[in-house]
C-alpha cells in the first residue's frame, strides 16, 4: 500500500505526485482516498504550484503521523506519558534523537518569507493537515509575543496609519472592547 | 480555547483594508488563528500597530473573549512589608506574567503606620479587594488591577484579622481580635458615597470565639455575606440593607460527590461565589493525610447543600505532596472560577472552572517562585481582567507587563474534565 502513487493538482494545473502515506497526513485527502471516489488526480483549487510542493514536503516527513509536530511545540513533553514506571532510557535517548533531527528540519523548512507563511498557513487549513497548521500559526505569533507594537510593524512590514492624536487617544479611550463583562 | 469553527478562505482583494497593503497576514487568519493564541498583554502591543490590526483585535477578541479570572499575587517582604515583586496567572492564555512597576506607596498604608504590622497589606479573598487596616486608617481597594486606592478614617473599634468584604458600594469590617478592647463581635460598615462609618448588628454570639478571618470564610454578593465557620460549617448571613444577621445554622454535607457510600470527612471548608452560585470547597479526610477536595453549592436560603464534584485524584496527590500544612489552604473565588492554593507557598495553583454541569480542573506552576521568595508574605487577588483594564494599568505608568512562560508548550499546566450536575 505504501508504494500508492497520488496525483495533486494545484489551482494553476500543475500536477504533483505524492505517496498514499504521505498525503495521509492531511485529513482532506484522507478522506478522499477513504472515499473510495478516487478517480486519478485530486483538483487542489486552492492550492497554488509554488506552495503544493511545500505542502507535499511537510506530508512526506509526517507520512500519516499527525501528532509528532505537535510534540515538538510542546517542547518534546508528552504529558501523557511524562513518568512511566518501566522507563526505557535507550528508547527515550533514541526519542530524544528523533524529536531533535526534527526540530532541526522543521527551523530550515519554515525559512521562508511571510507570504509562503501565509499560504501555506491556508493550504494547511484547508488540507486539515494538523501538525503544519500548527506550525505555521505558531511562527506568525511568535512573530507578536512579547514585541512593541514598533518591533510588530518591522516584523510584518506595517506602516503606522495612526495620527499621533490618535495615539493619544488610544490610551484614553475607555469600555471600547467587547470582551469586558461579556457574561454579566 | 475557545471553540472556533476555522473555514478560512482568502478575502477578496477589494476586502483587503487600507493597512493591510504590506502585510500579507491579515483577516481572518489573523483574528481566528493567530491572535486568539496571544495573551491580552500581547494583544495590547497588536492593538497599535495599524487600524486595521485593532479591529482584528477586537474581532478576536469576540471569537475568543478573555473573561476568565486572573491570580494575581503579590508579593511583600515579611519585615519590612514592602512591595518585592508581583505575578499573575492568566487562565485564558495559560500564561504567566510578571508584574513591574507597582509603585511602592500604593501597596503600603500611606502616612498611617507604615512600618508597624498593623498596617500590613491583607486581601478579604472575594470581589478582589484589597485593604490595609491600621489604628488611624483604612485604606481599600477593588478594582482589577489595584490602582486606584480610598484612604479613608479607621473603624471605631480596631482589631486584628476582621473579616473585610465588599457589599455594594459598602465595606464592613467585623470581627478580628482585640487584646484591649471588649467585644469581638463588633461590626461596622463604610459607605463609599456618604464617606462614613456605621455601627451594624454585632455578629451571633455562637462565632466569639472565632470571629477572625482565620476561623471564618467568607462570600458577598452586592448586598448579603455569608460567613462560614471554616471546622465547624457553622453558617450565617449578614444584610447590608437591614444591617442584621439572620439566623445560624449547621451545614450538612450529607455526602461526598462520589463516594456515596463511605464518605470522608471534611475537616476543613471555604465558601466562594462561582458566578451566582454559593459553592463550599470542603477538604475530606484529615489535616494529616488529605483524602480529596470536594465541591458542594450550598442553597442561599435554606443551606442545603448538594455535591457537584470532586478534584481528581492526581491532583489531590499533586496537592498532598505540594504543600505545607494543609490547614492553610485557600481557596478563592471569582467568575466562574475557584482558585486553590497555599497562602504561604502559592508555588502550585490548583483551579477549576464550573460550567455547563462540567468541572474543568486544572493545576499550574508558577516559574517565578523561587528560594528567594522565602522572606515574602503573599497577598492574593482573583480579578476579571478585559483589554480595557490592562491598556488603562500599562498607560497610568504604574504597571507593565511581561510574559513568563506559556503558550502551548506549558508542560506545567494540567487539565481534567469530569461532568457535574447543573
Amino acid at each position: 500500500m505504501s508504494s500508492t502513487k497520488i496525483f495533486l493538482k494545484s489551482s494553476d494545473d500543475k500536477t504533483f505526485e505524492i505517496d498514499e502515506t504521505a498525503a495521509r497526513a492531511s485529513e482532506t485527502l484522507k478522506n478522499i482516498i477513504d472515499g473510495g471516489c478516487l478517480d486519478g488526480v485530486i483538483p487542489l483549487p486552492n492550492v497554488s504550484s509554488n506552495i503544493l510542493p511545500k505542502v507535499i514536503e511537510y506530508c512526506k516527513k509526517h507520512g500519516g503521523d499527525n501528532g509528532s509536530s505537535k510534540k515538538i511545540a510542546n517542547g518534546g513533553v508528552d504529558k501523557d506519558k511524562e513518568i512511566l514506571p518501566d522507563y526505557d532510557e535507550e528508547e527515550d535517548k533514541r526519542e530524544k534523537v528523533r524529536v531533535d533531527e526534527l526540530k532541526k528540519w522543521e527551523e530550515e523548512y519554515m525559512d521562508f518569507d511571510q507570504q509562503v507563511l501565509y499560504d501555506l498557513m491556508l493550504a494547511a487549513n484547508y488540507l486539515h493537515i494538523k501538525g503544519l497548521l500548527d506550525l505555521t500559526v505558531e511562527k506568525a505569533a511568535s512573530m507578536i509575543r512579547g514585541r512593541t507594537p514598533d518591533q510588530i510593524r518591522e516584523n510584518f512590514n506595517i506602516n503606522s496609519d495612526f495620527t499621533p492624536e490618535e495615539e493619544e487617544e488610544m490610551i484614553l479611550i475607555e469600555d471600547e472592547w467587547d470582551d469586558e463583562w461579556a457574561f454579566d | 480555547m475557545a471553540k472556533v469553527t476555522m473555514r478560512i478562505l482568502p478575502k477578496h482583494k477589494d476586502e483587503i483594508r487600507e493597512g493591510d497593503k504590506e502585510s500579507p497576514i491579515h483577516g481572518d487568519v489573523l483574528e481566528a488563528m493567530i491572535l486568539t493564541r496571544l495573551s491580552l498583554v500581547d494583544l495590547v502591543a497588536a492593538s497599535r500597530v495599524s487600524k486595521a490590526w485593532r479591529g482584528s483585535v477586537s474581532t478576536s477578541l469576540r471569537i475568543s473573549p478573555r473573561v476568565k479570572p486572573w491570580f494575581i499575587v503579590y508579593a511583600l517582604h515579611r519585615r519590612k512589608l514592602s512591595l518585592t515583586s508581583a505575578f499573575a496567572f492568566d487562565p485564558s492564555s495559560r500564561v504567566w506574567l510578571r508584574i513591574h512597576n507597582i509603585p511602592d506607596a500604593q501597596f503600603t498604608t500611606t502616612d498611617i503606620t507604615s512600618s508597624s504590622s498593623m498596617g500590613a497589606l491583607q486581601s478579604s479573598h472575594s470581589q478582589h479587594l484589597l485593604y490595609t487596616v491600621s489604628t488611624t486608617g483604612f485604606s481599600f481597594s477593588f478594582d482589577p488591577f489595584h490602582l486606584t486606592w480610598h484612604h479613608v478614617l479607621a473603624p471605631l473599634a480596631w482589631r486584628k484579622d476582621p473579616i473585610v468584604a465588599r457589599l455594594g458600594s459598602r465595606v464592613l469590617v467585623a470581627g478580628g481580635t482585640c487584646d484591649y478592647v471588649d467585644d469581638p463581635l463588633d461590626v461596622e460598615m463604610y459607605d463609599i458615597a456618604s464617606g462614613r462609618w456605621e455601627t451594624c448588628q454585632p455578629m451571633p454570639d455562637q462565632l466569639q470565639e472565632s470571629a477572625t478571618s482565620n476561623w471564618l470564610s467568607s462570600a458577598v454578593t452586592e448586598s448579603r455575606l455569608y460567613l462560614l465557620e471554616k471546622r465547624s460549617r457553622l453558617i450565617c448571613s449578614f444584610d447590608g440593607e437591614t444591617k442584621t444577621w439572620g439566623p445560624i445554622s449547621d451545614l450538612n454535607l450529607f455526602s461526598t460527590p462520589n463516594n456515596i457510600d463511605a464518605p470522608d470527612p471534611v475537616f476543613q471548608s471555604t465558601i466562594g461565589f462561582v458566578d451566582d452560585r454559593l459553592i463550599l470547597v470542603g477538604l475530606m479526610g484529615k489535616t494529616a493525610d488529605l483524602q480529596g477536595v470536594g465541591l458542594w453549592e450550598v442553597d442561599q436560603d435554606t443551606y442545603q447543600c448538594r455535591p457537584i464534584g470532586e478534584m481528581p485524584l492526581e491532583m489531590v496527590e499533586g496537592l498532598r505532596k505540594a504543600n505545607s500544612p494543609l490547614s492553610t489552604m485557600r481557596a478563592s473565588t471569582e467568575g466562574a472560577y475557584i482558585y486553590i492554593y497555599d497562602p504561604r507557598n502559592p508555588e502550585q495553583i490548583f483551579f477549576c472552572e464550573l460550567s455547563e454541569g462540567i468541572c474543568q480542573w486544572g493545576h499550574a506552576v508558577n516559574p517565578m517562585m523561587n528560594k528567594g521568595n522565602a522572606i515574602n508574605k503573599f497577598v492574593f487577588s482573583c480579578s476579571r481582567i478585559g483589554m480595557g483594564d490592562v491598556e488603562k494599568a500599562v498607560a497610568s505608568g504604574s504597571r507593565t507587563f511581561t510574559v513568563e512562560s506559556g503558550g502551548d508548550g506549558l508542560s506545567s499546566f494540567y487539565s481534567f474534565t469530569a461532568p457535574c450536575p447543573v
